[in-house]
């Protein structure tokens, strides 16, 4: 490979970074959202884009997928404050916005970010083989993989809320409330996603994106619509050189996210979400600060780690939403390609984590100066237009649906795991290879 | 130990971010070595006698001189491209074993016609793929042209392809049978 050759890659990635800091501003955006839409453009524009070298492209994805998974967080973390009259639970980070310490903890999530990247950088090369020898274990065994993940999101729905009525009748009715509508979430989003895997209305030619409409509803627009109709409100922050931490802090919650990260990697439909909180039960991590970290090393891994498996030379696993869009254009062939591929993920991690703070302040800066609703009103206006643009009228549609489903968690104080049941049931019934019987048995088929 | 009487952050054990701009380093560092590796990359090549069908779906190097090659018209107006290979070192192994066929087809092939490339016989060739072999078949399918690079020529005199003479000596053929472009015709 050719030194002139790899610095327009390498300026690709960086471009690739910029936008992804723009995206980034937007709460709920997701990167394979920004990624199908440069594909819709792309395919648009296909005689300039066939000009184009594939691994430029791809180098311009790859730098918008570590830009995106270093910076992406701290638009939510600061433009979407808990309000916890409609929330179940406050997570750490939206404790940490609340007593002005929102930066430290985008600091604290930028050393899972950084350790993560070091891994994949560093030492990723070396294990090539042996990701390759987990990857033959795992793959025989993750139907029922999966269906742990997925009994363990229902059994943790107990204990819940014993109610604090004054009959029986009252307080079972209290009890189970919260606890029948995680149940009732679980298995409404099972159905949703069977529908979209087996009898989806989205047209053909935008099938490769039919999964985004359902996404965006079920997780981005149902928290943008909380968001507006919040009333929480954002104190200043403080914006310190140091954070409150110490070593064994990092070290564990980094561990915590590599195996979440790299569970979550490696084993298709399952989302750093769900494996981080496996993961931390499984590490025994403890505390808010072990949280943020692990949650910033998941992220990395899960985003980046998954995409680099797809050109490490012993495996060449497609996985994730941004290595399936590469994979319309371009296959990866060679070693050389691999290294290339690493060196950018070093060179935009590198970029990314660069501009971390300056962007966390910088995001810090307009919560005291815009209103965060109009923010998350905005968002809601551009996911929409994405999802139309990339789907057209039916896939509006079917975001409208999961919307509706994504809202019920936060009406009956349940928690929004158990809408990962789109992506874990259907996965996990194909993989045991039932998933056909059960689609034609939900009248799908 | 020192606390923050707001909001119980430890004021005595924190941690700099400038550890931060000490990762960006390393991260500049593995950068450089990564890419200073990509440029460097020597290939260890899989003798095309050990392509086998243990190895289906591996993805290969493969160095081996060109015997033949044609272009056929498919369906669709569509090309199909095939280079055979022959392994340069290892006269005593079984001739077939000796022998794999590179294959362009789709894109690929397009692509291959298109670029005109000036692949001779006897050309020696680096072929980059991924190998399907099983009971009856053992062929490397080629996902571009580039992967395709000559390392050592046959003779500098045979002729290359010029502008306009692949699609003018590809007749039009509906049953698939091979035909070789004039810059192959040469060498046969």
């Amino acid at each position: 490979m050719e030194f002139a050759f790899i610095m327009p890659c390498c300026l690709a990635a960086l471009v690739g970074v910029a936008v992804a800091a723009v995206f980034s501003m937007i709460p709920g955006l997701h990167i394979y959202n920004v990624i199908a839409f440069t594909m819709l453009l792309a395919f648009a524009a296909i005689d300039l884009f066939k000009t184009l070298d594939p691994l430029l492209t791809t180098c311009f994805i790859m730098g918008m997928v570590v830009g995106f998974a270093v910076l992406f967080t701290v638009s939510s973390q600061f433009f979407q404050p808990c309000d916890d009259s409609f929330r179940s639970m406050m997570l750490p980070h939206e404790r940490f916005l609340y007593e002005g310490r929102g930066f430290e903890a985008v600091m604290l999530g930028g050393f899972g970010s950084l350790i993560a990247l070091l891994l994949i950088a560093g030492v990723f090369p070396f294990v090539t083989g042996a990701i390759g020898l987990l990857r033959e274990l795992i793959r025989p065994h993750i139907y029922w993989i999966l269906g742990l993940v997925s009994l363990f999101i229902l059994i943790s729905e107990w204990p819940k809320d014993h109610g604090v009525g004054k009959t029986v009748g009252q307080r079972l009715r209290d009890g189970w409330g919260q606890l029948g509508m995680g149940l009732f979430v679980f298995a409404a989003a099972a159905v949703l996603g069977m529908f979209v895997f087996y009898n989806t209305i989205i047209p053909v030619q935008s099938a490769f994106q039919s999964l985004m409409p359902v996404f965006i509803g079920l997780f981005a627009l149902s928290s943008q619509i909380m968001t507006v109709i919040s009333r929480a409100k954002i104190p200043p922050q403080y914006y310190a050189s140091t954070v409150d931490a110490a070593p064994h802090d990092i070290a564990r919650g980094s561990l915590t996210g590599v195996v979440a990260g790299m569970f979550s990697s490696l084993t298709p439909g399952l989302t750093p979400g769900p494996a981080l909180l496996m993961s931390a039960h499984a590490t025994a991590s403890s505390g808010d600060k072990q949280f943020i970290i692990g949650g910033g090393a998941a992220r990395v891994l899960y985003y980046i780690g998954a995409l680099v498996l797809f050109f490490m030379p012993d495996l060449y696993m497609r996985r994730g939403g941004a290595a399936i869009n590469i994979s319309l254009f371009f296959v990866p062939e060679t070693t050389e390609q691999y290294y290339l591929i690493s060196g950018i993920i070093a060179l935009a991690g590198a970029a990314s984590m660069a501009i971390l703070p300056l962007f966390a302040r910088m995001c810090g800066a307009i919560t005291q100066k815009v209103d965060f609703r109009h923010i998350s009103l905005g968002s809601i206006v551009l996911l929409t237009a994405i999802v139309w643009g990339v789907t057209g009228w039916r896939g509006v549609v079917m975001m409208l649906v999961a919307t509706a489903l994504g809202l019920v968690p936060n009406f009956w104080h349940t928690r929004r795991i158990p809408l990962l049941a789109v992506l874990l049931v259907p996965v996990s019934l194909n993989m045991a290879g039932i998933g056909s019987k059960v689609a034609i048995w939900l009248g799908f088929r | 130990m020192k606390y923050c009487r707001f909001c119980t952050a430890s004021m005595a054990e924190r941690i700099h971010t400038r550890l931060i701009a000490m990762g960006v380093l390393v991260l500049l560092i593995l950068a450089a070595i990564h890419l200073g590796a990509a440029m460097t990359y020597t290939p260890r090549y899989t003798p095309i006698p050990q392509l086998l069908s243990e190895m289906n779906f591996a993805k290969v190097r493969v160095l081996g001189r060109v015997t033949h090659v044609s272009v056929t018209k498919a369906a669709y107006n569509s090309r199909q491209v095939r280079i055979e290979l022959e392994d340069p070192d290892s006269p005593s192994v079984n001739t077939d074993l000796r022998k794999i066929t590179a294959r362009l087809e789709g894109e690929a092939a397009a692509d291959f016609v298109n670029q005109k490339h000036t692949i001779r016989k006897g050309d020696l060739v680096e072929v980059a793929a991924s190998l399907f072999a099983g009971a009856g078949y053992r062929h490397l399918s080629v996902s571009s042209p580039k992967f395709i690079v000559v390392k050592e020529r046959a003779f500098a005199q045979a002729p290359a392809a010029e502008d306009g003479e692949v699609e003018a000596t590809v007749p039009e053929s509906g049953d698939g049978e091979a035909v070789a472009p004039v810059w192959n015709r040469a060498v046969r």
